[in-house]
C-alpha cells in the first residue's frame, strides 16, 4: 500500500461558519432546528475477552515511547478485560453471551448528532434606568451551534422519573483491569497491575453538547455530563473481587460545563518551550454571575454510601442482628459498611474558572 | 485489501450523501416506495491495512552527503522531517481557524508565534499583534497582561496564540471484520412504521496492532522532532461483540 493518505482535515465548516458568523435567522433556523441523525442500539455489548476464546484485546496508552523505535521501554497504560453489557448478565465460563446485550437509547430518547440549535447570551440589551425601560431584550449575542445529545441529553434532573429512565436505555455494566509500565521495575516483569474499575447499572441522561465558533478564539463548547450508577467499584485485587475494594453505592452525577457566556475554548500554551494543549472554560464575570441569578442550574454529585472491602465479606463482620439468623449475611452488622450514614454531597457545583493544559512529567 | 479500502470509503460517502438528501427531504417515503426497497441491504468484510510497511526512523536524514560530489558546494543537510524520509506515512492533521469579529481570517502575519490585526480591520492607534483587552471577544472579560517574559514576548493570556496543528500521526496496522450488514427496515420505532438504515454490527472485530503512534502538536501539518507529542495509542487484539448488536439510524424531527 504505498499511496499516501495524508488526510488535512481543516474542518470543511470552519471557514464557513467564519465568514458567516451571524446567526441564523428565526425562519432560517426553525427550517433546520431539530431535525438532525438520531441513533439507537439494541442487543449491545461488548467483551475484549470471552471463555473459551485464546485471543484477547487490549488497549494501550503510550504516555511515552522514550523516542526509541522498541516498545519494550514505553510507559503505558494498558486497559484489558473491558466488559459492557447489560447489568443484569452475569459473566462467568458458562454464562451464554448472546443474552448479554441491552438497550441504548429509543426512537424518542436517541443518540442524536447534526442538529442545530441556537445559543444565546443571558445579557441583553434591555437597560432599566429610574425613568425608562429601553430595550427590546434581544440577546447581546446568538450563534448557531451544532447539538450532539446521548439518548435523554436534553432531560434536566428534575425530569427523571423511573418510566423516562427505562425509556432512555438498559442499565449497563462497564468493567475493565488497568496495568501499568511506568518507571523502572523489577528485571523481566513486563506490566504491574494497578487496579480493576467497575462501575455498575450505569445510565447517561442530560448528556448534551453544543459546538459553535467565536470570533478571536476559534470553536467554542459547551457540554453537560449526567451519569447514575447503582455503584463504582475501585478493586485493588489481580484475581477479582477479594477484599481490596472501595465501592461508592449510588452514584447521581450532574454537571454542566460551560455555556454561552462561558464557553470551553482549545488553544495551546507554550510550557516551557515546548508547545502543549490547552482547554480553558472562560472566567465567569461578575455581571454574568448576577444576570444568571440563583435558580440558574448547577451541577451536583451525590453518593449514597461508601464502602470499604468487599460487600458482606464475612471478615468485615462485627455483630449479629438481635434475632438475625446467622447463615444469612444480611443479618450481620459489617464494619465500614453503616446502614446509615457514609453520604457525600455536593450541591450546587459553579465552575468559575477552568484551564487544563496537558504537560510531560 | 485496497479494494475493500475503497469500496468501504465509496459506501460511506454514499451513505452521507444519503443522510443529506433525506435531511433535505424530510417527507417520509411511501409504502410502495419503501417495500421497493426494504429487506434489501448489504454485507460487508473488510481487511483495512494502514501503511503497515511504513519504517520510521527518529535518526536525522542527511542530504547530500552521499550524492554530492563536492560539499563545499551541497553542504550536508539534516532534517527529521517524517513526512519527507517516509512516503507511505498516514496521518491526520487539524488546525483551527480563527477569524475576527467581521469574518477575516486571523494569520501570524510577523511570524512571532502570536495572531496579528487583519489590514482591514485594525483599530485606531493599533499594529501587529491583537492585544486580547482590545477587542470585544463578546464575553467581556479583560485578561492581565501575566507574565511579561524577559525576552520581550508575552503570555499567552494576553495575546492571542497561533493556531498549532494537533496530527494523529503515523496511523499504522489493520483492522478488519466480516459481516457488517446494512439496510433499510421500515418497521422502527414504537408504532413498527419508522424508516431507518438498519446496521448489524460483525461479532467480532480484530485490531492487528493497529497504532496511532502519537497525537502531536506542530506549527505546520508535518510531524518533526521537536513537534511534541502527548500521547500514543495501540489497539491489539479482537474486540467481541457476541451480540451482533443492531444499531439504527434514522432522521429526527421536532
Amino acid at each position: 500500500m504505498k499511496a499516501a493518505y495524508a488526510v488535512i482535515i481543516s474542518l470543511a465548516l470552519l471557514p464557513q461558519w467564519g465568514l458567516s458568523l451571524e446567526s441564523l435567522n428565526e425562519s432560517e433556523l426553525s427550517g433546520v432546528t431539530g431535525e438532525g441523525i438520531g441513533a439507537v442500539f439494541e442487543d449491545f455489548a461488548l467483551f475484549t475477552k470471552l471463555p473459551n476464546r485464546p485471543e484477547e484485546g487490549e488497549l494501550t496508552l503510550v504516555l511515552d515511547d522514550k523516542q526509541t523505535d522498541s516498545k519494550a521501554d514505553d510507559d503505558a497504560f494498558i486497559f484489558s478485560d473491558i466488559r459492557v453489557h447489560r447489568s443484569d448478565f452475569e459473566y462467568s465460563e458458562s454464562a451464554d453471551f448472546s443474552l448479554a446485550g441491552g438497550r441504548f437509547g429509543t426512537e424518542a430518547y436517541p443518540f442524536k448528532a447534526g442538529d442545530l440549535v441556537q445559543v444565546s447570551s443571558i445579557l441583553d440589551n434591555k437597560v432599566i434606568d429610574a425613568e425608562n425601560v429601553s430595550g427590546d431584550g434581544k440577546p447581546n449575542f446568538t450563534y448557531t451551534a451544532l447539538h450532539t445529545e446521548f439518548p435523554g441529553g436534553s432531560l434536566k434532573p428534575e425530569d427523571l422519573t423511573p418510566e423516562i429512565l427505562d425509556q432512555i436505555s438498559d442499565k449497563f455494566t462497564i468493567s475493565l483491569r488497568v496495568d501499568s509500565v511506568i518507571g523502572s521495575r523489577p528485571i523481566g516483569e513486563q506490566r504491574r497491575f494497578d487496579f480493576g474499575l467497575a462501575v455498575n447499572g450505569f445510565r447517561f441522561y442530560g448528556f448534551e453538547q453544543d459546538i459553535w465558533s467565536i470570533p478571536y478564539y476559534g470553536l467554542a463548547m459547551k457540554s453537560t455530563i449526567g451519569l447514575l450508577a447503582d455503584s463504582i467499584v475501585i478493586g485493588g485485587d489481580p484475581n477479582g473481587a477479594l477484599s481490596g475494594n472501595l465501592t461508592l453505592n449510588g452514584i447521581d452525577l450532574y454537571l454542566p460545563n460551560g455555556s454561552a457566556d462561558q464557553p470551553i475554548v482549545m488553544t495551546t500554551a507554550n510550557v516551557n518551550g515546548k508547545e502543549q494543549f490547552q482547554l480553558e472554560m472562560l472566567p465567569l464575570t461578575r455581571e454574568i454571575a448576577a444576570a444568571r441569578g440563583g435558580n440558574y442550574p448547577k451541577g451536583h454529585l451525590r453518593i449514597k454510601s461508601l464502602d470499604f472491602g468487599d460487600d458482606r465479606d464475612p471478615q468485615l463482620r462485627t455483630a449479629l442482628r438481635p434475632g438475625g439468623d446467622s447463615t444469612d449475611p444480611e443479618d450481620y452488622y459489617y464494619a465500614f459498611q453503616p446502614d446509615f450514614g457514609n453520604v457525600i454531597e455536593i450541591e450546587g457545583i459553579n465552575i468559575q474558572h477552568l484551564r487544563i493544559t496537558t504537560q510531560d512529567i | 485489501m485496497m479494494k475493500s479500502l475503497i469500496i468501504t470509503t465509496s459506501l460511506l460517502s454514499g451513505l452521507l450523501f444519503l443522510t443529506y438528501t433525506s435531511q433535505a427531504e424530510m417527507n417520509a417515503m411511501a409504502d410502495d416506495e419503501m417495500e421497493a426497497i426494504s429487506g434489501k441491504g448489504i454485507r460487508i468484510d473488510a481487511n483495512v491495512d494502514f501503511a503497515q510497511d511504513t519504517q520510521y526512523t527518529y535518526d536525522p536524514v542527511h542530504v547530500g552527503l552521499d550524492h554530492s560530489p563536492d560539499p563545499d558546494i551541497h553542504p550536508v543537510a539534516e532534517y527529521y522531517d517524517w513526512s519527507l524520509s517516509a512516503t507511505d506515512d498516514t496521518w491526520i492533521a487539524y488546525a483551527q481557524i480563527i477569524v475576527d469579529d467581521k469574518g477575516n481570517v486571523l494569520e501570524d502575519r510577523n511570524l512571532d508565534g502570536y495572531l496579528d490585526y487583519d489590514p482591514s480591520n485594525i483599530p485606531p492607534g493599533k499594529s501587529g499583534n491583537i492585544i486580547k483587552e482590545d477587542v470585544f471577544n463578546g464575553y467581556n472579560v479583560v485578561y492581565k497582561k501575566e507574565s511579561l517574559a524577559g525576552d520581550g514576548t508575552t503570555s499567552a493570556d494576553y495575546l492571542i496564540r497561533k493556531p498549532h496543528h494537533i496530527i494523529l500521526g503515523e496511523i499504522s496496522g489493520g483492522i478488519s471484520f466480516s459481516g457488517l450488514e446494512l439496510e433499510f427496515v421500515g418497521d422502527f420505532g414504537a408504532d413498527n412504521k419508522g424508516a431507518a438504515l438498519k446496521w448489524t454490527l460483525p461479532e467480532e472485530i480484530v485490531f492487528n496492532e493497529f497504532e496511532v503512534s502519537g497525537i502531536y502538536i506542530s506549527e505546520d501539518q508535518f510531524i518533526s522532532r521537536d513537534d511534541n507529542k502527548l500521547i500514543g495509542l495501540r489497539i491489539d487484539g479482537p474486540i467481541y461483540l457476541p451480540t451482533t448488536p443492531d444499531a439504527y439510524v434514522f432522521i429526527t424531527s421536532d
